[in-house]
């Protein structure tokens, strides 16, 4: 039988198939940690107004109404901090001094002890797993011994989960050719249909025939916009 | 800890074998950073005005009964509010991990696991602190 770190090894080196399941596998491994509870929210990078979130969690159902109720996303000092910092934020007083209320309010739902950390992309993309618990608060002595596998759940559920919902939102990642991406890699770089033919000596209408595809696979509107998106998902590189 | 410490073995290629119980209870030690070199050629007054980038490398240790060595290279990263540092590229390393059945992982996998342990340290203040010292 996998121990906990055992079965994160394996999230990490075998593609999963929903990002329900990595949750799922997530939320077992911080349950050994003591956890009860876990948050992951992941922000992509597309579309550039307006980047996709994504909530996972398992907090009470209660809880789960009274935070996107109160739209507390918007004002959760964890997440403000978790955009900007990768330092992790233990639940406290302090923490939510912005905004006592939430605080408060996750008390009064059950909510006593959390632990949070973000995970922050070159890319500009991110998520931030919060570990969560009614019982007893998270000591000194606990966070010292159990830290290091913390952080290294934060790492591996942002690589596995962020790449199983990139995969579900995005099934054309899989789907473009080696040829469609060396195409739109030249498009990135600012040359023509023309100039590609010449580098790659192809005919101009081969080329337009991978830009014409690779346009419809990622449902862009046109070239620009779909250079724009594979670029900001990584898909260039 | 010391003894899943000692489970940890030297393998035919060298390389210090071990599972990932055994990673999560290792401890890195600062060995030494440094910054790249500024580009050459470009003279400052071309130079002012545009975005910097910094970057370096930075070699740690183990603090296990084996020699350990691990390194990578760094780059920070300039956003609106913040400048995040940021591992750049695979990390550098004599630890080859195993599975639960002894196997070691293959390479590429190695280096993407470790990856993450590396980013899952808090290495970016360690890292700092050195440069910033060498600088005055």
């Amino acid at each position: 039988m996998n121990t906990w770190q055992e079965d994160l090894l394996n999230l990490l080196l075998i593609p999963a198939t929903t990002a329900e399941a990595v949750f799922d596998r997530i939320k077992q491994a911080a349950l050994q940690l003591g956890f009860d509870h876990v948050a992951y929210g992941f922000q992509a990078t597309y579309p550039v107004t307006q980047p996709n979130i994504t909530l996972l969690n398992s907090y009470p159902t209660a809880w789960q109404q009274r935070y996107a109720q109160a739209g507390y996303l918007l004002t959760d000092p964890t997440v403000a901090h978790g955009r900007q910092n990768q330092t992790p934020i233990l639940w406290n007083d302090h923490a939510f001094a912005s905004n006592r209320a939430l605080w408060v309010d996750a008390q009064d739902h059950g909510i006593t002890t959390g632990w949070a950390q973000s995970s922050l992309e070159r890319s500009g993309a991110g998520s931030l797993l919060t570990l969560c618990r009614r019982a007893e608060p998270l000591t000194a002595s606990e966070l010292q011994a159990k830290e290091a596998p913390m952080r290294w759940l934060v790492q591996v559920a942002h690589v596995s989960l962020s790449r199983a919902i990139l995969a579900q939102e995005n099934p054309a990642c899989t789907a473009l050719t080696k040829r469609e991406r060396e195409v739109l890699q030249w498009s990135a770089d600012g040359k023509s249909a023309q100039d590609i033919a010449d580098t790659l000596n192809l005919s101009k209408s081969v080329i337009d025939f991978h830009l014409k595809n690779s346009i419809n696979k990622l449902q862009a509107p046109n070239k620009t916009a779909a250079v724009a998106r594979a670029a900001l998902m990584g898909w260039l590189g | 800890m010391a003894r899943i410490l000692r489970t940890m073995n030297i393998s035919n290629m060298g390389q210090v074998q071990a599972s990932v119980r055994e990673l999560l209870a290792l401890r890195l030690k600062h060995l030494h950073s440094a910054v790249d070199p500024e580009p050459s050629g470009t003279p400052p007054q071309q130079r002012c005005g545009t975005t910097t980038t910094l970057s370096g490398y930075t070699e740690w240790v183990g603090d296990s009964h084996l020699p350990i060595s691990l390194g990578w290279d760094w780059r920070i990263e300039a956003h609106t509010h913040t400048a995040q540092w940021q591992r750049d590229e695979l990390p550098r390393t004599n630890i080859q991990l195993v599975n639960e059945q002894g196997h070691p992982l293959p390479w590429e996998d190695n280096l993407r696991v470790l990856a993450t342990w590396v980013d899952a340290q808090d290495w970016q203040h360690a890292v700092a602190n050195a440069v910033s010292a060498a600088a005055h």
